[in-house]
């Protein structure tokens, strides 16, 4: 299995991360993409400030990664997240699939974005209106 | 007594209590991820109610209270993740 990570600045390209993981003999492609959202629990959110433990963030997109397609016959997978300053509307992150059906390729994505949300160090600060605060998700398990 | 050196990174609402991303500590050999923490909360009183709340790392390592520093490590103590 290919597997792509990536941990960037630059805008994510949804169409790029397709063609990755297209192939001949895959006759499922699905590419799910996270956006920032314009409501958080009821309140406003104009931009999301998403910052990372790089080091540690990365070995844990490759582990997650590797661990959501564990046992699912998935041909190719890019799983890419972006950092810094994001406005509505702009993807955070996406996970691309590329597999021969479509079964193990939606349920893949679906474990690779439970295990991102569990368990990689990145985090998002929401900006509104009435200023900034964290969001705080799930506290790692501890090893 | 031997001092060392520790670089201790704040993720998360963590950062904001500790005034920065990264400082550096200096602690005695021996020093355990927990002696560090208590070591800093007589500095920064507001990461106490953070406690219950922490994942740590030493080196870009998975770690935990029990774990010695060494001098240059790098501790990050991680806040609950919100990724994706």
């Amino acid at each position: 299995m290919n597997i792509d990570v990536r941990l960037q600045r630059e805008a994510l390209d949804e169409g790029q991360a397709r063609a990755l993981v297209a192939a001949a003999g895959h006759g499922a492609v699905l590419v799910f993409s996270g956006v920032v959202r314009n409501v958080h629990e009821g309140l406003p959110v104009s931009a999301v400030d998403y910052s990372a433990y790089e080091p540690l963030a990365r070995t844990e997109l490759e582990a997650v990664a590797r661990e959501a397609a564990a046992g699912l016959e998935i041909g190719s997978l890019a799983l890419w997240h972006r950092l810094g300053l994001l406005q509505v509307g702009e993807v955070s992150v996406i996970v691309a699939v590329g597999s021969r059906h479509r079964l193990p390729a939606l349920r893949c994505v679906e474990r690779l974005m439970d295990l991102l949300k569990r368990r990689v160090p990145i985090w998002k600060q929401e900006h509104g209106p009435d200023g900034v605060r964290w969001v705080e998700g799930q506290l790692p398990p501890t090893r | 007594m031997d001092a060392r050196q520790v670089t201790v990174l704040g993720f998360g609402a963590v950062r904001d209590v500790l005034g920065a991303e990264r400082l550096v500590w200096a602690l005695p050999e021996g020093t355990r991820v927990q002696d560090l923490l208590e070591s800093l909360e007589r500095t920064y009183p507001t990461l106490h109610a953070h406690r219950s709340r922490l994942a740590y790392a030493v080196n870009a390592q998975w770690s935990n209270l029990d774990s010695v520093l060494k001098d240059g490590d790098e501790l990050a103590l991680l806040s609950p993740v919100s990724g994706g």
